[in-house]
């Protein structure tokens, strides 16, 4: 269990970390590719460090849920400044992300339907 | 050559330095994402307009960049009449400095109510690895 809350909490910090990235990448030090690629090395350890497969896709899932609405309130209380120029080139940006966001969300909400589906 | 154990200990090492980069990463982000907003959110670009028998000054004030590296770069003055009909047209470089000057003359048969102007200024700001060409209306104020 404490394994498990604490992936959950490590692959919070990789999805909204990420979605930072994708949104604000300028004003970050390290490129968004890099921090993708810190994220899987996270999203690899969470698979190593949990027993079952079952297991760590509960806590991507649910990690990824928690880190998508995480974002968008966190995202919105960074903006309460507007500038222009950046809300310019975000809103394009922030409109794409959510569309992948919510479209992987389905996916992923649909695949769990399926996975655990009583079999007769 | 490595034990076992060792492994596992680099390895976690790994993962624990991805772990810290992005933490960093982000948290350096919202640091700088906020201070730029909150800095640049008081900048402004002021423009006192003076009628002289005849002619006018004006001068341009850029402020309110604290701790942010500005060069401003040029600006524009319109100066209108009640229907939107543009009656003068001031521009000029900057050369950097963030208070200039300029004097042109007034067209005569306009009285000084009916002269309405705006303005902006092509400011370029630099912040640690933010490079900005920012686009400040102006300011105007008619004396």
């Amino acid at each position: 269990m404490k394994k498990i809350v604490f992936f959950a909490i490590v692959m919070v910090i990789a999805y909204h970390a990420a979605v930072f990235e994708l949104l604000l990448n300028k004003f970050s030090p390290l490129p968004a590719s890099l921090v993708w690629i810190l994220s899987l090395v996270l999203s690899w350890w969470a698979g190593h460090g949990l027993g079952h497969f079952s297991k760590t896709l509960w806590v991507l899932g649910l990690s990824f849920v928690v880190a998508g609405i995480l974002s968008y309130v966190l995202i919105g209380y960074y903006m309460k400044e507007t500038l222009q120029f950046v809300v310019q080139t975000l809103t394009m940006k922030a409109v794409s992300v959510s569309l992948l966001l919510f479209f992987t969300a389905t996916v992923m909400s649909a695949f769990f339907g399926f996975m655990f589906k009583p079999r007769k | 050559m490595l034990s076992p154990v060792k492994r596992v200990d680099l390895r976690k090492l790994v993962f624990w330095i991805a772990l810290t980069l992005v933490v960093m990463n982000y948290t350096a982000g919202v640091f700088v994402y906020r201070n730029y907003a909150r800095k640049l959110s008081n900048a402004k670009a002021l423009c006192t307009v003076r009628f002289e028998d005849g002619s006018i000054a004006g001068k341009i004030v850029v402020e309110g960049f604290e701790g942010l590296k500005i060069r401003p770069v040029d600006y524009q003055v319109y100066f209108y009449d009640r229907r939107g009909n543009v009656l003068k047209m001031v521009s000029n470089s900057m050369f950097g400095r963030s208070e200039v000057e300029f004097v042109t003359s007034a067209w005569t048969g306009y009285e000084q109510r009916d002269w309405h102007a705006e303005g902006y200024s092509n400011v370029s700001v630099e912040w640690l690895w933010l490079k900005l060409n920012l686009f400040l209306p102006l300011e105007v104020k008619i004396e």
